[in-house]
Parts: C-alpha cells; sequence; structure tokens
C-alpha cells in the first residue's frame, strides 16, 4: 500500500486559475522523491498541502492509509526543513532541535538522548549552546535537519534546502543529505529548481509545470528520455529546430528542416505522421563541429566562442536557429567561419510540435 | 554639497529652533524671584520645591500615570493580534482593517474628546475617568498596531511554521516563539504610546472634572491663574525626564529602529 | 488560497479591538455628525451656512486655514535642508540627531509652548536680546499674535517634516546623486530635477501631517494665541465649555473632521505610490 497518497489535489484561488489541478501522487516507504520545476510552477504548494498549511479545494491527503486532509498542520507527524532555515533565533541549538520533542511531552532524559543522537548524525555535537546567530549556512542548515528528523515524522519534507549554500557547500551537504535519509529511511519529498539536485538524490523525480506533473519517472528515464518539450528543455536539451516529417518507421525518423536532411533514432518515437511538423532537439555537449558535411551536419557559422573552463562553448548561428555546441577543451579550437554542426541519430529527440 | 556650509547653517538654525526653547526653559526654572525675565535675576531651587508641595500637581500625576499604564497596556493587548492579522493574512476587508486603526492618527483628537463628552459623560451619565481612558486607548492603536506590525514583517513566518509543524499550535507558537522575538518592538510601542498618553492635551481637554484631571490639563489651568517659573520647573523636569527615557532607549536596543 | 481555520481565527484576533474602536471611537463621532444636521425639522445644513456665514466662525476659520499653509510652508523650507543634512550623516551620528530633533515631538505640549512665553514675552528672551543689540527701541508684542501661533506650531512640527524627509531622502540611492552631478548639475539642479521629484512622496506625506496637524491644534493656539487670535481649536473649546453652546461646538467639530479628512484625501491623490 502507499506510504504517502495525494489524489485528485485541487489548490488554487477562488475564482480563476488553480495553482495545483487533478494532482496525483503515490510514495511507498522510505522513498525519496523529488519535486522538480521552475519557479510558480506548484511544487512549493504540493509540498505545503502535504504539510498542512494549505486546505486543498478537492481532493485527499492520505498518509499511511489515514486522512490528513482536514487535520491542521500541528498535528501531523512531518518534520519540515526549508529553504531559510527557519531557525528559532531566541533559542540555542539544542533548544531549537529539542522544540518537537518538548511539543510533544518527552521527558528530559529522552530529550537528551535523541537530541545528542540527531546533533551526532548531522555532525554538530559541541555546538549545543551556540544561538542560530553564532552559526554559518550549513551549520544552520544542519541544525534545521536534526530538528526535522529528531521527533521521528512519518514524512520528511524539505523545501529548497540548499538553495541558500554556496556551490561547493551544495555538494558537500547533498551528499549527506543522501546518506541521512537512506539511514533514517524516511520517506521524502524534496523541492527543488535544480535538475541536478534532483537527479543525484532521487529514487523518483516528478517534473512540474503550472501545476500539473509533466513527467514522473526515475532520473535516468527524465534525463535520457524526456516526454515533452518542456521537460527536454529543463533537462538541458538547449538547441531545437523545426522541421517536417519525411518518412518514419520503427525505429526512425527522417526530418526535412529547411534544406536539410536529418535522420533521427530516437529511444521513443512521437507520435506523429508524415508530414506532420516536428520539433527536434540535442544537447550541446553531444554536437560535433565539422569542416566538411556528412550526415546530420547543419551548416552554419561561428559567431562566438566563449573558454568555461574544462569546456569552451561554442555559438553557432545557421539556417535553422543559433545553436550552442559544448566541447572538450582537448579538441582543436575552432576559429570564427563556417562550420557544419554534427549530431548522432542517437542523440536527437523528436517532438510533436505543439503550439504554446 | 553634503558639507557645504549653507547646509550646515541650516542645520544650526534648525537645531536651534527645535531645541533652544527648552533650554531656555531650563535655565528660567532656576530664577531667583517670580517675574519672568530673561535672563533670569538670581538662582533659585524654590520652584522645584513648589511643583512637589502643590497637591493638585501630585494628584495629576497620578492620574496621568495610572491613565497612561492602562490605556497603554490596553492598546497593545489589543492591537497586538490585529497586527498579527494584518500581517500574517491576507483577507477581504484587510484594507479596511488597516484603515480603521489608523483612523485615531487621522482624526482630530479634539473631536474625539468632544464626543466621548457629550455622548458618554453628560448624555449616559458616566463618569469621567473611563471616558479618558476610552479616548486615550483609542488614540494609541496606531502606535500599537504599526510599530508591531512592521517587527512582524522583518520575522520570517517561516520560523513560525516551523514551530507549528513540529507540533506547537498557532497560539502556542505565537507565545513560544514570535512573543520573545517582538520584545524589542512591544517596548518601542510602550515607550512611545505612553509618553503620547502621558502628555495628551486634546482629548482630555475635554473629559475633565472635579478629582479628575491630567497633569498637562492643570498645568494649563494653572498658568491661567498664574504666570511664574512654577511651570517652567515642572516642564523642565518633564522635559528631562522624557529626554532620559528616549535617550536610554535609543542606547539600550535601538527605538528608532521600531517607529 | 486558505489556510485551515483561517476565517475564524482571524475574527478571533481583530475583533476585540475592533468592537473597541467601533463602540468608543467611531460611535461618539458619528453621533457627532448626526447632531451637526439634526435640525428641528428633520435634516439639515443650515448650521453649516450659518457657520460660514457668521463672521467670526467664518474668519477664524479662514485664518486657520491660512496659518495652516504657512506652518507647512515654512517647515519645508526650513525642513529640506535639515533633513538632506541629516541624511548624510553617518550612521552614527544620524541616530543621534534624529533622536534630539523628535524631542519636541515628545515633549509635553504645555511646557513646550510655555518656554515660548518665556522667549517671546514682552521682558522675554527675544525682546531682550533685541533692545540690548539696539535693533528696536522697545519690546514688541509677539504673544497673541499669529506670529507667535507659527513660531510655536512650526516648533512641534518641524521635526514631523523632517522625519518623513529624512525617510524619503534614504531611499534615495547616492549614486542618483552623483551621476547628476558628474553630469555637470549644480547644487540647485541637483536639488529641483533629482531630489525633489524622489521625494516628492515624502514631501506630499509631511505636509499632510504638518497642515492637517497646525489647523487642529489646540495647546498652541490657546496659549501663544489666548482669545484674541482663535483658531478653529480653541474655538471649539470656547464654544462648547465657556459658552456652552454645544449646537455650535458640533457643528465645528464637524468642520475640523471634514477639513482633515477631505485633505488627507486630496493628498493621497497626490502620493505617486501609497505608503
Amino acid at each position: 500500500m502507499a506510504f504517502l497518497e495525494l489524489t485528485n489535489l485541487q489548490v488554487g484561488y477562488e475564482r480563476g486559475s488553480s495553482v495545483l489541478s487533478d494532482f496525483h501522487l503515490t510514495m511507498e516507504k522510505g522513498e525519496l522523491v523529488s519535486l522538480l520545476g521552475p519557479s510558480g510552477c506548484g511544487k512549493t504548494t504540493t509540498l505545503r498541502t502535504i504539510a498542512g498549511f494549505i486546505e486543498p479545494s478537492r481532493g485527499q491527503v492520505l498518509i499511511n492509509g489515514r486522512d490528513y486532509t482536514k487535520t491542521p498542520p500541528h498535528k501531523r507527524n512531518i518534520g519540515l526543513v526549508f529553504q531559510s532555515y527557519a531557525l528559532f533565533p531566541h533559542l540555542s541549538v539544542f533548544e531549537n532541535v529539542a522544540f518537537g520533542l518538548r511539543m510533544r511531552r518527552v521527558n528530559n532524559t529522552d530529550i537528551r538522548r535523541r537530541v545528542t543522537a540527531a546533533l551526532t548524525m548531522v555532525d554538530l555535537i559541541g555546538f549545543e549552546k551556540r544561538l542560530p546567530t553564532q552559526l554559518s549556512g550549513g551549520q544552520r542548515q544542519r541544525v534545521a535537519l536534526a530538528r526535522a528528523v529528531v521527533i521521528e515524522p512519518d514524512l520528511l519534507l524539505l523545501d529548497e534546502p540548499l538553495s541558500n549554500l554556496d556551490a561547493k557547500l551544495r555538494v558537500g551537504m547533498r551528499a549527506e543529505l543522501h546518506h541521512l535519509q537512506r539511514q533514517l529511511g524516511i520517506t521524502t519529498v524534496y523541492v527543488t529548481h535544480d535538475q541536478v539536485e534532483a537527479m543525484s538524490l532521487s529514487d523518483r523525480v516528478l517534473v512540474m509545470n503550472k501545476g500539473k506533473i509533466e513527467q514522473e519517472g526515475k532520473p535516468e528515464e527524465i534525463f535520457y528520455r524526456p516526454a515533452t518539450p518542456f521537460v527536454a528543455r529543463f533537462m538541458g536539451f538547449d538547441n531545437q529546430f523545426a522541421g517536417h516529417v519525411k518518412s518514419i518507421n520503427d525505429n526512425q525518423i527522417e526530418i526535412i528542416a529547411g534544406t536539410c536532411r536529418m535522420v533521427a533514432r530516437p529511444h521513443f518515437i512521437p507520435n506523429v505522421r508524415v508530414g506532420d511538423p516536428v520539433d527536434v532537439l540535442f544537447r550541446p555537449e553531444v554536437a560535433q563541429l565539422a569542416r566538411a558535411p556528412s550526415e546530420n551536419a547543419i551548416p552554419g557559422e561561428i559567431v562566438f566562442r566563449t573558454f568555461q573552463g574544462s569546456t569552451g562553448e561554442y555559438l553557432v548561428r545557421s539556417a535553422l536557429g543559433e545553436f550552442t555546441v559544448a566541447l572538450a577543451e582537448t579538441t582543436p579550437s575552432f576559429t570564427p567561419g563556417a562550420i557544419y554542426v554534427v549530431i548522432a541519430p542517437e542523440n536527437l529527440i523528436v517532438e510533436q510540435h505543439i503550439e504554446e | 554639497m553634503k558639507r557645504s556650509p549653507f547646509l550646515l547653517a541650516a542645520f544650526s538654525v534648525v537645531f536651534t529652533f527645535l531645541l533652544g526653547p527648552f533650554l531656555i526653559i531650563l535655565i528660567a526654572s532656576f530664577s531667583g524671584d517670580a517675574s519672568m525675565a530673561f535672563p533670569p535675576k538670581g538662582f533659585s531651587l524654590q520652584w522645584f520645591q513648589k511643583v512637589l508641595d502643590v497637591r493638585m500637581f501630585r494628584d495629576a500625576f497620578w492620574t496621568s500615570l495610572q491613565l497612561a499604564v492602562a490605556s497603554t497596556v490596553s492598546a497593545l493587548v489589543l492591537g497586538t493580534p490585529v497586527a498579527y492579522a494584518l500581517v500574517r493574512f491576507k483577507f477581504r476587508g484587510q484594507n479596511i482593517v488597516e484603515i480603521l486603526f489608523s483612523l485615531p492618527a487621522i482624526v482630530p483628537e479634539l473631536v474625539l474628546g468632544f464626543g466621548l463628552l457629550q455622548y458618554f459623560a453628560l448624555r449616559m451619565n458616566m463618569p469621567i475617568f473611563p471616558g479618558l481612558y476610552f479616548g486615550h486607548t483609542a488614540i494609541l492603536f496606531p502606535y500599537a498596531v504599526r510599530v508591531v506590525s512592521t517587527s512582524l514583517r522583518n520575522f520570517d513566518p517561516a520560523i513560525e511554521e516551523a514551530a507549528i509543524s513540529l507540533g506547537a499550535s498557532r497560539l502556542k507558537s505565537f507565545l513560544l516563539i514570535v512573543m520573545p522575538n517582538l520584545r524589542a518592538a512591544l517596548l518601542a510601542a510602550f515607550i512611545l504610546a505612553f509618553i503620547t498618553s502621558f502628555n495628551n492635551v486634546s482629548v482630555s481637554l475635554f473629559l475633565t472634572g472635579p478629582g479628575v484631571a491630567t497633569l498637562p490639563i492643570q498645568m494649563l489651568a494653572y498658568m491661567e491663574m498664574y504666570f511664574d517659573p512654577t511651570i517652567a520647573a515642572l516642564s523642565s523636569i518633564i522635559i528631562v525626564i522624557t529626554f532620559a527615557i528616549v535617550q536610554i532607549a535609543e542606547r539600550t536596543f535601538g527605538i528608532s529602529q521600531h517607529i | 488560497m486558505r489556510q485551515l481555520f483561517q476565517t475564524r481565527t482571524i475574527l478571533l484576533l481583530i475583533t476585540p479591538a475592533a468592537l473597541f474602536l467601533a463602540l468608543f471611537f467611531l460611535l461618539p463621532l458619528a453621533l457627532v455628525l448626526a447632531d451637526s444636521v439634526r435640525g428641528a425639522t428633520g435634516f439639515t445644513l443650515q448650521r453649516y451656512s450659518d457657520f460660514l456665514a457668521e463672521d467670526q466662525t467664518r474668519n477664524v476659520y479662514l485664518r486657520t486655514l491660512q496659518l495652516g499653509v504657512i506652518v507647512t510652508g515654512l517647515a519645508t523650507l526650513m525642513g529640506y535642508p535639515a533633513a538632506y543634512f541629516i541624511a548624510h550623516l553617518p550612521a552614527s551620528r544620524r541616530a543621534l540627531a534624529m533622536s534630539l530633533v523628535i524631542l519636541p515631538l515628545l515633549t509635553n505640549p504645555v511646557a513646550r509652548t510655555y518656554a515660548w512665553l518665556v522667549i517671546l514675552g514682552r521682558n522675554g528672551f527675544f525682546n531682550q536680546t533685541m533692545v540690548a543689540l539696539g535693533l528696536i527701541a522697545e519690546p514688541i508684542r509677539i504673544i497673541y499674535t499669529e506670529n507667535a501661533i507659527v513660531i510655536g506650531l512650526l516648533q512641534l512640527f518641524l521635526p514631523l517634516m523632517v522625519l518623513t524627509l529624512v525617510s524619503a531622502m534614504e531611499n534615495i540611492p547616492a549614486d542618483v546623486e552623483e551621476a547628476a552631478r558628474s553630469l555637470g548639475a549644480g547644487g540647485v539642479q541637483t536639488f529641483l530635477r533629482v531630489i525633489l521629484p524622489l521625494s516628492a512622496d515624502g514631501l506630499v506625506l509631511g505636509g499632510t501631517l504638518v497642515f492637517t496637524g497646525s489647523i487642529t491644534a489646540y495647546v498652541t493656539p490657546a496659549i501663544l494665541g489666548g482669545t484674541r487670535v482663535l483658531m478653529l481649536a480653541t474655538l471649539l473649546q470656547q464654544r462648547a465649555i465657556v459658552l456652552l453652546d454645544w449646537n455650535g461646538a458640533t457643528i465645528i467639530a464637524v468642520v475640523m473632521i471634514l477639513t482633515t479628512l477631505v485633505i488627507n484625501a486630496l493628498l493621497r491623490q497626490l502620493r505617486p505610490r501609497s505608503a
């Protein structure tokens, strides 16, 4: 049986568009699911509805079989970690972590034992008496985490917890979070706009856009086989051009784009017929640059080149649009001028052209 | 332009104009005789002594003190929940509520005092002091609501939500988490409101009677009959105390940020 | 989006205070308003036209408005340079300067106005100094004139203007001024084209506060104007307490409220953004 179930959720304003409509989600115990999407897509709203701060106008929130839809947030056994950490400024680290236990009337001995265990888990032993203002960002985040898990919650909800940390810290904390969640086995919902975070932490990812789920699945599926143009663009398929289907069979689509003939062997063939308009997408990292034409070569002109450290990024202008090509710095540099952008058939994604 | 002599001169003129009179009154209160000449002739503490001796000043002081404490506490107790509701929630009619609680600052206090006198004291035969209390509390609302709102707005709502998610009801969260962090604001509001009530003339003007007179009103009455440095001495005392309170408040918790 | 139990909580929080205000603030005011239009045969505006027709009341009203304008104008002229100076002080000095400047606002109005009696009296500081310096032959009478009232009101309300202007100027980014300067604008130009427009919001707010405060002030006109120079507030007191003319007093009270509200509403329109 599913541990967390959101069915038919509708959350929204009385008049006008809803923030979430017809939202479904099921999670097994111990899973970590990420809600991934740009700001405004409804991921935080979903989280807050699970937590109980928002009442859905339709639908249900079921945790472990019980209907919590109408239960006030302080009666749900949920641990929350906020982007801003939200530590109690006037309480010490110890008291911050102990707060949830005090609300549950746990006795002092047990409080001391459990808080110490939680602080050990996040590596903050010795910091008990400090105040939040005396802690660094990373340390505050760890206190927030300890505070949320010490109460042994049914669910752990994290709202962009790493967004306020600098890049290096973020990578370290990500690993710690992953380890902690696996160790404790708490069912976790993780909200983020960073696809790298979602990919590295999750058992499953839900990509959201404008209150709806665009795609749901394992990280590899989302990354390599995006199901919609939105997901593709979100996952880094930055280059796109338009064309028409010339021929189509079991594993290959032939496309005419401008004066180019492109062959694509994507992992799924979209639901199109000959003559239909399509969008073709590819990643900057998989494209090649060549001085001579070959199969799947788009003629164009190098306009600009930037040095990105270990890669060089080329901006190529062509009749089909502008493309970004990222090459490893070990390949010889290309100077501005006429060039061909070559993409292997397997690296192209073809999607039905949708009028937005 | 920042350090131009013109600006410095302008500032000095304004500064002198605003604060000079207080200095003069301080000097005048040490005058040796009853003439209001300046510079004063002689030096004496007799006027300060007189202030302490005159019974009606002592009584009026008590009245003002009790009134100020009662109305300030009431305005804070009633007004803080309003500030909370306005900052933490979005609801229909929010604008009306905001306007309602800032009205007492816009409507002339004199008219409020007049109205309270007419209907409560005269027509309903209510005693005077309650009328004073109602009037003072009403005019203190805007201070309470505004100062507390400002402080609340700077308090991350996620902190309260964290407390709630950990099992505290909204009320518990407010008492245990929000209030301790509002301390400075509440103190600032208290001082501001207290001073406003203590000094108030316009509301108290009509709501005065036998045995019930606030200190400023009593001072006015005295001035109608006598013209001597007694009032200067009393004024000096009040000015110095006010100045001290504000300075101490500023040093200890930066009261000016909350206004 | 609704939070759980939201409406109930909000009502609980607001009702006690709202009830208090309704009973002890709105009600008396409403009754005063109602009384002012009640005539022998029902609704009447007769008493208002009487108010405007009668010489004394009309003149007092006009004088009150006039002095209000003068005080506001002087407060603006004096306030701007002072506010500019303060706004550009280093933070620690600024806090000190502000706490001193607002002192008149926090002091007992009787004490504050009394000081002016001492200064502007026949044998007061001003006259004595002027005579000693040989600028005038004999003491001039300042108390119980409109000038005295203006001076008294100015001391009270100038801090208010400075306060709002400093606040407005603090929101003007420092580099805007420097940019203007680097483009060749002199002091006056910078003021007119950069500072004034950017602090206009604060000016209108400050002006409203000063004007409405001036026309409703009681203590200053009472002490410095006496019965010779009546303002709206002292006229109200006279009618109500001294002459026991409740009906007349009611009209004056309503005129006071209406004028204040109208000015507030008008000037709110002027403001580029609302607070």
